[in-house]
Formats: structure tokens, C-alpha cells, sequence
């Protein structure tokens, strides 16, 4: 069916790709301690990519018997696309990674409503005024592709999740917390997705008290996704080509702390972005971003290295990084407590991306963080934002983990700051 | 499409169950720069079945029509496995009704794809030749046509037409390594028309970059803040809002005690309202995805909360009347609780009033964005300015609001007579549902003592 519709592109467009997604997801969900719903979703989308007279045009329908209206619209609408500066890749070696496991797709719904209430009750056990939700999902995918350059692939992948969180109210103080996994492999354990959740909630029992002034503030594995943020943007080939990225021309520059290292890696087995190829049929690859503190690369689709005058680092579609992984430290996170006289260790934050996130500016809101004092976690702070610049923060880091941890795509270790500034009420 | 609905739901075992079929086709481009970035059509069929067994939701979403039966039987069998106690729905009058698409001056399905570009590329080109720091532009336009059919096995049918026009417009000036951003939009329920005459925003996005560079960050502390009609606006939706969406309070007595009816939540002259049923707002239908009628619900009234925003099932669980608010995003979601349009009402103020007295404080403008955790929200102004004894004065840039609602709501000491609707294109995310079309309406707010992020 694909092939008929890279045929019908192929006697007005000078190239042509076609792809094919067909996904299956279920889910169990538990919602303010109760199991509320079991989703099954199953999708299929058809997409077509054309170059006509050096021209792209794009159409996408769910449906692949209307092939035809898909190629018809991406022929009609690359009359007015964008210039194609490169042409679809041919095949390759791609790289041996793992992202399907047959075990994911014979879960049992039974299974998933069992591992939503184990989640559950274990954090009930802990404090039964804890308001909980849970969910457990599954999900398994096939993904094919053919170009007009002899491209044809074809892969699977599943995908595994639990997650826990709780909302604890004591007058109109409220207090959430949570944590959750998701890899391709059957491995996630929902005991220890609820006994990392239970242990936000022993952190935060009591409330401590911040000043505004600037301090040491370390962030969690699963906070120091604030500080990728910026990076992400500024590393995206179109941002870059655009000019709208701080790190334009920059490449080779010292950009941070000697301590800072950040990989972009799309071949670590069962990781949640890993994959032979890319959405554009371009091998993944690992990728050195950051290097002892020094820009190295970027990150490229087809369309944009093509403009830019590189090659797709295996991007494709949208240069968006796969898994992002910061080299860990050899310092443990008991440790960058203990050294803290009076700090923060960050959790969580919101309202990110609401500052100029792509200049490094942040002014985020401390949804969960605790007080430091004389190397001790002496509760959790309230009603205090952090503001600063990414870049400048990332100058002066003081330790790196030794705490690696997946975290979505992103496997991060602790990072501790010499100082960021604090705004408190 | 009605007679196959209805046969899949006959007899299917559940204490309830529904199809919503939708056919959606979109087109969308954009420029980024002086080059066109992105064109591209999409066009999707598909479904959601739900369906309720003692009180447990079983919910199938897909793209193959050819079996609906077997979709609704997957649906009960998922609710069988979750229910465990009685099903609980409010009653509601059977709906069948077609309901035409809203009025579009011109029909973009019937608009040349040369003129949609040609028009976009028109204010590309004024942003950015309008100021030499002008670095680059992002241009979009987004038409969509949505079809909605459905159907439930209480014999009520609904379809609907909803078109949807957006356009965005944002500049990026630069100066060494700092970067300012302008951005203005427009969406409606509507044709072409929205798209057409925008030259104006064009260039106000663009100024405003260029100005922003020139600006400093506020300075971080606590000032008496006005919020502008669209900041309001956003004010009123996400930090208010979402916590009288009963589907966050009916199963949690604590909240539900926080949010009780009757509590003093503002000052007298506070009335906050969610209207679906409003003629031309953005976030206006007839009929939500439940095929309940929407209407005017208000919230707080006179200072007190007086109502909360319901679906079938939160409505029958708290005892109280329906609203006409569960709303779904697309085929691939069951509708959840929702806001519609959510403003709040006009009171007797002029804006001078509200800033003759302020010695030092902060006059908050238009919108990034918005987020709450329960009662700590963070929102962003798009700029700011200085009020300085009783005057605007100079432009700010890196607004960053925060605080907790009910302490500000307690502080909002004035509100202006000059209600306004954001006319922008954006729209709300709640549970990986987003964007669904939200109007947000608010006169000038004054509210004392909010901590404003930045260095201090």
C-alpha cells in the first residue's frame, strides 16, 4: 500500500518518501484513590513527503486507503513549500539497538489495574491522607518507511510506564508530589516508582523558611531538567540556522564549567528515544553536545543541514535531541548535602518556558524544593521562585553527581550550583 | 454516520455509552526568517467509545470505522474491569440537533493556498523591515475544519461543524546575546476573514521586540501590580479556573471543603463567570461533547463562590446542576471537564483610578503564558511597565508573576470598567489535551502585594 503511494507521488514529484505509523496503547488509570478508567487506543497515520521542482510539500492523513488525497495535497502544496536542499537518504548501516521487547504487548489489562493499585496502596500505607493517582501503561508501535533514494525500513518498539503521585492538603497548603518511569523494556517496577514518590513526601513533611538572596542550589536527577531546557533550544539546527540560538557560531567555544559533559544518544538499548533510524531513515548516533564545558555540536534533520550546509545528525524530523545524557560526577548527592551550609535542593519547577527560555533566562516558580541547613534537608520551601541565566549558572558548577537516573529521555545526575538567586515572599 | 452509531451502542451492556466520530482536515504554513519554513495538509477520521459500568469508564479511541460494535464492546470491557461501585450520571434532556457551522465571511476551504501564503508573507515581510534589530520573525496561519457526530445509548444526537482560524505572528530582535520577542495572534471560529487585516499586529510585534532590547528587567521584589484586560483574563483561567473544574475536587473532600460554596473567596465587588454559551467567543458551543447545553455559569458572585464547572458524571457526584462544560480536545480523547469562555465581570474603576495612588508599582501587560500547581500559580506578562507616582513609566521586560491565589484574590482592590476578550489563537492544555479554543475575558485588576520575579 505504501509503495502504491510512493509510485502515484513519484509521476509528478522529482522524490518522494512515504511512512506508515501504527501504534497500540492501554493504560490503567487511578485517579484521587480510585481506579477510574482502562484506555485502549489504536492509531494509524500515513504520512507523505514530496519534492517537486526542488519544492517540499507535506500531507498527512490516519487513513491509508486515502493514500491518494495524501499525495494529491503534498503535490498541490509543494508548490508553495520551502527549498529542498537534499535529497532523501539511500539505505545504510544502521546500528543494532533495542526498542522493542515481546513481553511489553502480552500485559494483561488485569496486570495494569494490578500494578496502579500496588502503587497505590503503597503510598496510602505510608500517609492514608495522601490523595493518589496511578497510572501503568503499555504501548507497541511499527514504523515503515520508503524513499525514492531505495530507502526501505522498518522497526518496532514498545514501551512500558508506571507512575505515582500524591496530593496532601493541610489547610490551603497543598503539597504534590510524584514519580514515575517509562522504557521500552518491561523492567519498570511500580514498588519503586511508589517508594521514590513516598520518599518526596518524608522530605517535605515539615515546612522551612527562605530568605531572598543567592545561595548554593543542587538539583535532583529529576530537577535538573531545567537546566537542559535552554540547551535543547539553543542546540536545535533551525535555531541555530535561524540565528535565534545564543549558541550560533559558537562551536568549539567554552561555554561552561570543565565539569559539565552532555551526550545526545540515540542507541542506548530500550532508552525511551533510541531507534536504528530516525523519522527521515538517517541512523541514530551518539553524539558528543557539551564536552568537558566546550560546544561541540549541534543537531540536524535533512531539511535543515541541507540549508545550513551539513549533514542530519539523525534529528530528522525537527532536530530535536533523543536521549539527552549528562556525564555523571563522582560526588553522591548525600554528599553535596552535607557540604551545603544553606541552600536549596530543587525537585520540581513550573513555569518554565515562560521566561526567554532561549537566552538561558529563567524565573520558575519551586513547585517541590527543600531547605538546606548545616548539611541537613530541614523541609520543604514554600512560595520562593529561582531566577537567573542558565549560562551563567552553568559557569560556575560546583559537583556533578555520581546519581545518574533516567528521567523520560533524559538521564541526569544530581548538579549543584555555587549560587543562583532566590526570590522569597 | 447516525444509523451505524446507533446500532454499535444498541444493547451493549454498559450502564452508558457513547461514540463521537470526527473528521478533521487542517492545513497549515508558516515562515520562520524571510524563507517559508513549513506547508503542510492533514487530514484525520477517527473515534473515541466510551463507556460506563458501575461507575467505572472503559475508553477505546481509533482510526477504523469498520467495526464501531467491536469498539463499543472493547470500551465495556474495560469499564467491567474498572467499576466497582454504581454508575452515577445527571439527568439530561435527549438532544438531536445538527448544528451548522458558525458564520465564515469567506470559507477558507475555498481560499487559493497562493493567497493564504501571500497574505501570511505580507506581515512577515512588514515585521522584518520594520526595525534593523529584527533578527527574525515566525509567521503561521492554521485553518481547520471539524465535523463532530455523536451519539449515546440514551438516543441523543448531535453533529457539528466547528471551523477554526489562527494566525501568529512573532518577532525576535537581537543584541549581542540577548534576545526579545514580540508576538501577537488571532483565532475565531470563523472564515478567512481572520486572517485578513492583521498588518496592525504585524507591527506592533515587531516594535515591541525592538523596544523590549532597549528595556530593562524588572527589578524583583513586591509591588502593587495592574494586570491588563488580557493578563486578567489569563489570571482569571488558570489560576482560578481550573480549580472550580469539578473532576479535580469531586473525589477529594479536602478540596471539596476548600472550594466550598458559600466561602468568601474576594472582595464584594468580584464576580468571575465561565460562559459556553456566549455568542462568539472562542470558546463557544451550543452543545458540549456530552451533548449538554452550555450556558452561563457564574463562579464567584459578589465576592463568593457560588458554582463550579461540570461534566455529567462530576454534576451527579456533587449534587449539583450540569453546566455544559466536558470537553474533548479531538477523536483521540474523552471529554473531560472544561473551561468555555472565563472572564471576569466589568466594575466601576477607570484605569487612571487605579494608578493615581500607586507611589512605585508595576503596570503588567498582555501574556506568555500560565501555570498553576493547586493554589501557587506563575504567569508571565508579554512586558511591563513602571508605575512611578501615580504614572506609567518606563518599559520592563522579564515579567514573571507568582503568589498564591486565594491570598490574591483577598488583595484585588480595584477592577476597571473596560472588560476586553484576548483576541489571540491560543488555547488551554489539561491532561495532554491541548490545545482546546478557551476564551479569556477581564477588565483592569489591581491587586496589591504579588511578588515579581527577576534579580534582586
Amino acid at each position: 500500500m505504501i509503495e502504491r503511494a510512493l509510485e502515484a507521488a513519484l509521476k509528478r514529484a522529482g522524490a518522494a518518501e512515504v511512512s506508515l505509523y501504527q501504534q497500540r496503547n492501554v493504560s490503567a488509570a487511578y485517579e484521587d484513590d480510585k481506579l477510574k478508567r482502562v484506555d485502549v487506543s489504536q492509531t494509524t497515520s500515513l504520512g507523505i513527503r514530496v519534492i517537486v521542482d526542488g519544492k517540499v510539500g507535506t500531507a498527512r492523513t490516519t487513513h491509508p486507503e486515502e493514500a491518494e488525497w495524501a499525495v494529491e495535497r503534498a503535490l498541490a502544496l509543494a508548490e508553495f513549500g520551502s527549498e529542498a536542499k537534499f535529497d532523501f537518504p539511500g539505505p545504510a548501516d544502521f546500528p543494532e539497538v533495542k526498542s522493542y521487547d515481546p513481553e511489553v504487548e502480552k500485559t494483561s489489562n488485569e496486570e495494569l489495574v494490578a500494578a496502579g493499585g500496588e502503587m497505590l496502596e503503597l503510598l496510602k500505607s505510608y500517609n492514608p491522607e495522601i490523595k493518589v493517582s496511578a497510572d501503568a501503561s503499555w504501548s507497541v508501535g511499527e514504523w515503515r518507511q520508503i524513499n525514492s533514494s531505495g530507502l526501505e525500513v522498518r522497526d518496532r518498539s514498545s514501551g512500558y510506564g508506571a507512575g505515582v503521585g500524591g496530593m496532601l492538603l493541610r489547610g490551603t497548603d497543598m503539597l504534590m508530589a510524584g514519580h514515575g518511569r517509562y522504557w521500552r523494556k518491561k523492567d519498570v517496577k511500580p514498588r519503586e516508582q511508589a517508594e521514590r514518590a513516598i520518599e518526596m513526601f518524608r522530605l517535605a513533611e515539615r515546612v522551612a523558611q527562605v530568605a531572598s538572596k543567592t545561595m548554593p542550589v543542587i538539583f535532583t536527577p529529576r530537577g535538573a531538567y531545567l537546566l537542559l531546557a535552554p540547551i535543547q533550544l539553543g542546540i536545535d539546527g533551525k535555531n541555530v540556522l535561524k540565528g535565534d540560538s545564543p549558541l550560533a557560531g559558537r562551536l568549539g567555544e567554552k561555554l561552561c564549567s570543565e565539569k559539565f559533559t552532555l551526550i545526545d544518544d540515540g542507541t542506548i538499548d530500550y532508552a525511551p528515544a533510541s531507534g536504528r533510524f530516525d523519522g527521515e531513515g538517517i541512523p541514530k548516533r551518539r553524539t558528543e553536545i557539551i564536552k568537558n564545558g566546550a560546544l561541540k555540536a549541534f543537531l540536524y534533520d535533512l531539511e535543515t543541514a541541507g540549508k545550513a550546509g551539513t549533514v542530519s545528525t539523525g534529528h530528522g524530523p525537527g532536530c530535536s535531541p533523543s536521549n539527552l545524557v549528562v556525564s555523571p560526577g563522582s560526588m553522591t548527592l548525600e554528599e553535596m548535602i552535607r557540604t551545603t551550609r544553606e541552600g536549596l535542593l530543587v525537585e520540581h519547577v513550573m513555569g518554565l518556558g515562560q521566561s526567554n527560555i532561549m537566552n538561558g533566562d529563567f524565573s520558575v516558580n519551586l513547585s517541590l524544593a527543600y531547605k538546606i541547613e548545616n548539611g541537613e534537608i530541614v523541609g520543604r520551601v514554600k512560595n520562593a521562585m529561582l531566577a537567573g541565566n542558565l549560562y551563567e549558572a552553568l559557569k560556575r558548577v560546583e559537583a556533578i553527581g555520581s546519581d545518574a537516573e533516567w528521567n523520560g529521555s533524559n538521564c541526569l545526575p544530581s548538579i549543584k550550583m555555587e549560587e543562583l538567586s532566590v526570590v522569597a515572599k | 454516520m447516525r444509523d451505524r452509531m446507533e446500532e454499535a451502542l444498541r444493547g451493549c451492556g454498559a450502564d452508558y455509552a457513547e461514540i463521537r466520530i470526527e473528521r478533521d482536515e487542517t492545513t497549515g504554513l508558516s515562515f520562520r526568517g524571510p524563507e517559508m519554513d513549513h506547508i503542510s495538509s492533514s487530514s484525520s477520521l477517527g473515534g473515541v467509545a466510551r463507556a460506563l459500568v458501575r461507575g467505572g469508564w472503559g475508553v477505546v479511541t481509533f482510526n477504523d470505522l469498520s467495526n464501531l460494535r467491536e469498539q463499543v464492546r472493547e470500551a465495556a470491557a474495560c469499564a467491567r474491569l474498572v467499576g466497582k461501585e454504581k454508575s452515577a450520571l445527571a439527568e439530561v434532556e435527549r438532544i438531536e440537533e445538527v448544528i451548522p457551522a458558525p458564520d465564515m465571511e469567506r470559507d477558507f476551504r475555498g481560499v487559493a493556498l497562493s493567497e493564504k501564503k501571500k497574505v501570511i508573507q505580507g506581515y512577515n515581510e512588514l515585521m522584518l523591515g520594520l526595525h534593523p534589530k529584527i533578527q527574525t520573525t515566525a509567521a503561521g496561519y492554521r485553518d481547520r475544519y471539524r465535523r463532530v457526530y455523536f451519539a449515546n445509548s440514551e438516543g441523543s444526537y448531535f453533529e457539528e461543524t466547528r471551523p477554526d482560524v489562527t494566525v501568529w505572528l512573532s518577532a525576535v530582535a537581537k543584541e549581542g546575546n540577548l534576545v526579545q520577542r514580540g508576538s501577537e495572534s488571532a483565532g475565531r471560529a470563523a472564515g478567512f476573514e481572520v486572517a485578513v487585516g492583521l498588518e496592525g499586529k504585524a507591527e506592533t510585534a515587531a516594535k515591541r521586540a525592538a523596544e523590549l532590547l532597549q528595556s530593562p528587567p524588572v527589578q524583583g521584589g513586591t509591588y502593587t501590580v495592574i494586570l491588563n484586560q488580557k493578563l486578567g483574563g489569563v489570571f482569571a483561567h488558570e489560576a482560578f479556573g481550573h480549580l472550580s473544574e469539578s473532576d479535580f475536587l469531586y473525589e477529594n473532600e479536602k478540596l471539596r471543603d476548600l472550594m466550598l460554596l458559600g466561602k468568601r473567596f474576594g472582595p464584594d465587588h468580584l464576580n468571575i463567570v465561565d460562559d459556553g454559551s456566549l455568542p462568539g467567543g472562542r470558546g463557544t458551543h451550543p452543545l458540549d461533547d456530552e451533548g449538554v447545553r452550555t450556558r452561563k455559569n457564574y463562579l464567584i458572585r459578589e465576592g463568593i463562590l457560588v458554582g463550579r464547572l461540570h461534566s455529567r458524571e462530576t454534576a451527579a457526584k456533587m449534587g449539583e446542576g450540569v453546566t455544559g462544560n466536558a470537553r474533548a480536545v479531538s477523536w483521540s480523547f474523552p471529554p473531560i471537564v472544561r473551561m468555555t469562555n472565563t472572564y471576569i465581570e466589568p466594575g466601576q474603576a477607570a484605569f487612571e483610578d487605579l494608578i493615581r495612588d500607586v507611589e512605585l508599582g508595576l503596570y503588567a501587560v498582555d501574556m506568555l503564558g500560565g501555570q498553576t500547581m493547586v493554589e501557587m500559580f506563575t504567569f508571565s506578562a508579554a512586558y511591563g511597565y513602571m508605575i512611578r507616582k501615580g504614572k506609567v513609566a518606563e518599559l520592563v521586560r522579564d515579567v514573571v508573576l507568582t503568589g498564591n491565589l486565594f491570598e490574591t484574590l483577598r488583595k484585588m482592590d480595584m477592577i476597571a470598567s473596560d472588560l476586553a476578550w484576548a483576541d489571540g489563537g491560543g488555547g488551554c492544555g489539561k491532561n495532554a489535551q491541548s490545545p482546546l479554543p478557551v476564551g479569556l475575558g477581564s477588565p483592569h485588576l489591581r491587586i496589591q502585594g504579588v511578588v515579581v520575579g527577576g534579580n534582586q
